[in-house]
């Protein structure tokens, strides 16, 4: 017998049906988009200095500042479904092998990134009224952007100066810069850049430095107190 | 009296199958919550409130980059931030260090009082997954007060007027057995 009450019912039963269903297509649509990034890294400058963590800490530790200069084309992971492309540089560098755990352990550390939204996620960004509205031109009405994947900076400046826990970093050797990226969908699986080719995406062609080393402690009068913290 | 039990069948079927398919997926990710609700903003632009987000413990290593969901004992919430630094003492330990996209420091001021890194047996699991907008019914009915009461009121009063309905049909059947019985 039916009343409103199962009509109700059966009307939102079917709602949340359609509605889950057609999340699982658009979660799996991003498979079918092929995905060609690449890049090229390299550093300008590397300093070690020393430095506080933050102003009123008493403990004095090593801090590498490592400029580098990037070239990207990240276009290809802009599709219908990406929020946001969270890209970071890391500064890479194997553990010392002092015992049978460590072996083939890495240290990682963000030395920069930034957050490059999709024009449909431009209003979620944590930026000002004007800097927004800049934003939202520069898309210029398209509703997807990949031209904001390119990315060229100059002997760009970190965003964060990086130390080890034993506060000694100075004189590090085979230290690699990493580009990464980690694309946000509206819906669907996280994904990060991946180590191997996965059907249409390809794993990142490029994208990691020649090895340096960390240079000994600059040797100066007074000592600096790492302006930014982390 | 058993009307109304089999009236309230349905909704308690519904309670039973969802906590059943909740403790499944918890054994398919490995941890004890594999979807959790946004509550703060220090995930902008990525996470908002009242997104969930799907929760996998099967990765030992954290790497650098990855959204580990950070619960410290006695804290009544976790906290969901981006791993900035995964890095190793001399004894093999990993030593996590998170900031929140949204946030211009790291975490170091919220880890429990003497800690500096985050350690692994701390993360409860990694973000694998997003679905936007769906959390917002379980947000709204912890901070409206009255709105969980409401919902169970909602559901009491449907059960109700099921049983009445149940009881309503009994009485016709058994009229219609009797006019059948009558005509033979």
């Amino acid at each position: 017998m039916y009343n409103s009450l199962t009509r109700i019912q059966n009307v939102f039963g079917f709602f949340t049906t359609v509605a889950f269903v057609v999340a699982a297509l658009i979660a799996a649509s991003d498979f079918t988009a092929p995905r060609t990034p690449s890049a090229t890294i390299k550093t300008t400058n590397v300093q070690v200095v020393k430095g506080r963590p933050h102003y009123y800490s008493t403990k004095k530790e090593e801090y590498a500042i490592i400029r580098f200069s990037l070239d990207a084309d990240l276009s290809s992971l802009f599709t219908w479904n990406t929020k946001q492309l969270f890209v970071y540089v890391t500064a890479e560098w194997p553990v010392a092998p002092a015992g049978a755990d460590n072996m083939n352990q890495t240290n990682k550390a963000v030395i920069w990134d930034a957050i490059i939204t999709s024009p449909s996620s431009d209003h979620l960004s944590n930026l000002g009224p004007a800097s927004l509205k800049k934003l939202r031109k520069s898309a210029a009405g398209k509703t997807i952007d990949p031209s904001r994947g390119k990315l060229s900076l100059k002997n760009q400046k970190p965003k964060y100066q990086i130390t080890h826990p034993t506060g000694r970093i100075a004189e590090t050797d085979d230290v690699k810069l990493h580009v990464n990226y980690n694309v946000q969908p509206w819906v669907g699986i996280l994904t990060w850049n991946q180590a191997f080719d996965l059907g249409r995406w390809k794993k990142m062609a490029g994208g990691v430095s020649k090895a340096f080393a960390l240079p000994a402690l600059k040797k100066k009068d007074g000592e600096a107190t790492a302006k930014k913290s982390r | 009296m058993r009307s109304m039990f089999s009236a309230s069948l349905p909704f308690l079927l519904i309670a039973a199958h969802s906590c059943m398919v909740w403790k499944l997926v918890g054994l398919m990710f490995n941890t004890a919550y594999p979807a959790m609700v946004v509550l703060s903003e220090s995930m902008a632009p990525a996470f908002q409130r009242g997104d969930v987000i799907v929760i996998s413990n099967w990765a030992h290593r954290v790497e650098a980059g990855d959204i580990p969901v950070l619960w410290f004992e006695g804290h009544p919430l976790p906290m969901v931030h981006r791993a900035v630094e995964v890095l190793h003492d001399g004894k093999g330990k990993q030593l996590v260090m998170t900031k929140g996209d949204n946030n211009d420091h790291t975490d170091v001021a919220l880890y429990p009082p003497g800690q500096t890194y985050v350690y692994r047996d701390q993360i409860i699991g990694l973000v694998r997954a997003y679905v936007p907008y769906v959390g917002w019914l379980s947000i709204l009915s912890s901070e409206i007060p009255w709105l969980k009461q409401v919902i169970i009121l909602g559901l009491l009063i449907v059960m109700l007027l099921q049983t009445i309905r149940k009881g309503d049909s009994h009485v016709g059947d058994s009229q219609h057995l009797r006019q059948l019985t009558i005509l033979h």
